[in-house]
């Protein structure tokens, strides 16, 4: 049962859902993110690295 | 050296060969050196969308084969001086292609041409693979539908992945045309809208072609609907063509176009 405040779903909304389920984890966007995360936390590591060998000498 | 651009779009039948065949037009037609090869090799069609069919001697196989010169196999445009065409051959498959013999020919291509647009076969197999190689730019072709989407979502991924700038640490520009988008059925809720395709994808929108009718007559005749002055597509393909350009020619909102009161009223008698 559908109440007046819900808005019904349109064949397109449903479309839109289902694509993002099946590309959930695998799409490029995805990809790109983490990537991305993937990218801050190396470079946050080197940082680390860096300094910790500074205070070392 | 020319921008080398692969058409591409993961599932077949979406219109591909059809853009890549009204961009070329569109560029050439704006004064810029373009050269369109058929990378569909054993099932060449842009031949025939383009009205070129009879004019096919040699194709780019055996370019890259050297069997006979480039300037052998290159086909000048009906059109326009600055669009050259070059065949693909019908007989044999895509797994005579190989990295070395492509990049062969692009270099020779290259610096004679402001655009190189290579139209990609269906598919993410090795046909694919060889026509993203070594493109600077990519024109990813979808269709409001679940299954175009998922599969350019598979090609992009190969594309960012397998693409030789990509591999030189440079980046791959990418471009998105949404093709046969219907307003009724968008008006209706039940075709997807750019906006949601755009949120899925990720990529740049560079142009939405509307449905069109008249799509299979242009086809059928051998003459890109960018021709026709009058269609909507056509005009959409020529802004596209221009935004290739640099020009900051502005994406007309097809889907929330209004109908003028005229075309309502007689829309009502139809």
């Amino acid at each position: 049962m559908i109440f007046f405040w819900e808005k019904k779903l349109t064949s397109a909304d449903i479309a839109k859902n289902r694509l993002k389920m099946v590309l959930e984890g695998t799409s490029n966007k995805n990809a790109k993110k983490l990537y991305s995360i993937n990218n801050i936390k190396e470079n946050i590591y080197s940082l680390f690295q860096k300094t910790t060998k500074n205070k070392h000498s | 050296m020319g921008n080398i651009i692969a058409i591409i779009s993961g599932k077949g039948g979406v219109g591909k060969t059809t853009t890549t065949a009204n961009l070329g037009i569109g560029i050439a037609l704006q004064g810029k050196k373009c050269i369109i090869l058929d990378f569909d090799i054993g099932q060449r069609n842009l031949d025939m969308t383009l009205g070129l069919e009879n004019r096919v001697v040699y194709n780019m196989i055996e370019v890259m084969d050297g069997e006979v010169k480039l300037k052998q196999a290159l086909i000048k445009s009906k059109v326009s001086s600055n669009l050259f065409f070059l065949a693909a051959s019908q007989t044999k498959d895509k797994s005579v292609l190989e990295s070395s013999k492509v990049k062969n020919l692009l270099d020779q291509i290259k610096d004679d041409y402001d655009f190189i647009l290579l139209d990609a076969p269906a598919g993410i197999e090795s046909g694919y693979e060889h026509t993203i190689e070594f493109a600077h730019t990519a024109i990813v072709v979808v269709n409001p539908e679940i299954s175009s989407i998922r599969d350019a979502d598979r090609a992009i991924g190969i594309l960012d992945a397998k693409s030789q700038r990509v591999k030189e640490g440079k980046d791959i520009d990418k471009f998105l045309i949404i093709n046969r988008i219907d307003m009724e059925l968008i008006k209706q809720g039940k075709m997807l809208k750019s906006r949601d395709i755009l949120e899925i994808l990720d990529i740049k929108l560079i142009g939405k072609v509307p449905e069109e009718r008249n799509m299979i007559n242009a086809l059928n005749r051998g003459k890109p609907i960018i021709l026709d002055r009058k269609s909507k597509a056509g005009q959409a393909y020529s802004r596209i063509s221009e935004r290739l350009l640099g020009k900051k020619t502005s994406i007309i909102d097809i889907e929330n176009e209004r109908k003028s009161i005229f075309k309502s009223i007689t829309g009502m008698f139809k």
